[in-house]
């Protein structure tokens, strides 16, 4: 019920987000988002790059889409914006897609001095360089960076 | 507006042919021949080209470009600041930078590598690690580069694949780069 895009799903979601809940499961069809910068988007072609799928450190951030909006999760909710979101754009993955490349994806509700987004979500470990190129595959732009 | 006028007599072009052959060859009158002395006229000179292997040239002038746009971007990462990506984005660690510049410029100077090598494109990641992808026709070739966890060096990863079959090796040497290189270019 929570995730249906009914009425009850989407008063049961805002009083989920008022509690700050932290959801157990993040179905597969789920969309998420990421920002993405210029830097990451190969010019022939406009494709992702794998590298925008790493962080070594683990925890890589995207938002849940369904608790975010598309303008808010591409300029960031880091205040003040430790970058140019105006020139940022939009990557769309779904929860099934991380599965696919046998990683997972967990709700992870961030509330700290300099940001505070519920709709935060991580992957569970670090890709490997061969999860990293599938996701970039399978991942597509759904608002442009400026100039790529 | 009144039109031009020309001030000088009219020639028609038979007259002004026949006034250049005249100043040009003097001993000829219309209609006669001349003869030419032996040791004016000589074979047409050979062809002769100081480049003999025009198409590396040209793969050197490409590859240069290519080069140039790769070192450029890599520039551009060098400004990168905490959270240059919207989230907790590392900066670029200035040895990996510097590392990327090296084996660009090292790899623009092998022929083998102009001739085939069709794009060069950095990635930065938002751990603060670099990508150098080199494509050719078929196949793709990423160098990661890592900055060591003690700042004593890098570590380096790479991911190979034509499309059909992808290897990749983690933890690498640096010379250890050279057998996915001399696959790239196979």
């Amino acid at each position: 019920m929570l995730w249906s895009r009914t009425f009850a799903g989407s008063w049961l979601r805002r009083r989920c987000a008022r509690a700050w809940k932290k959801l157990d499961h993040i179905p597969d069809r789920e969309r998420l988002w990421r920002a993405i910068t210029p830097e990451n988007v190969y010019k022939k072609g406009g494709g992702i790059k794998p590298s925008f799928f790493r962080d070594r450190r683990g925890g890589y951030s995207c938002d849940i889409a369904v608790f975010s909006s598309a303008e808010k999760s591409r300029r960031g909710y880091m205040s003040p914006p430790a970058w140019n979101p105006d020139d940022a754009g939009l990557v769309e993955f779904t929860a099934g897609h991380v599965r696919d490349v046998t990683c997972d994806v967990r709700h992870e509700p961030l509330n700290t001095a300099a940001i505070v987004n519920y709709s935060h979500a991580e992957f569970t470990r670090e890709l490997t360089a061969m999860e990293e190129d599938a996701m970039s595959k399978r991942a597509r732009i759904v608002i442009r960076a400026k100039g790529r | 507006m009144p039109a031009p006028v020309c001030d000088r007599p009219r020639f028609p072009p038979d007259a002004i042919v026949a006034f250049v052959q005249e100043q040009a060859f003097p001993a000829l009158r219309l209609g006669e021949t001349i003869q030419m002395p032996t040791a004016a006229i000589r074979e047409q000179a050979r062809p002769h080209s100081t480049n003999r292997t025009p198409d590396l040239s040209i793969a050197r002038a490409k590859i240069a470009l290519i080069a140039a746009e790769a070192i450029s971007e890599l520039d551009r990462y060098s400004r990168f600041g905490a959270g240059w990506d919207g989230y907790a984005g590392e900066p670029i660690a200035p040895a990996t930078l510097e590392f990327a510049r090296t084996l660009i410029d090292a790899l623009t100077q092998a022929p083998v590598i102009a001739r085939k090598v069709t794009e060069i494109i950095p990635g930065p990641a938002p751990d603060g690690s670099l990508d150098v992808e080199l494509r050719t026709d078929k196949r793709r070739l990423i160098i990661t580069m890592y900055p060591a966890p003690d700042g004593s060096g890098l570590e380096l990863r790479t991911f190979r694949t034509d499309g059909v079959t992808s290897e990749e090796n983690p933890n690498l040497a640096l010379d250890a780069l050279v057998p996915d290189l001399r696959w790239l270019l196979a």
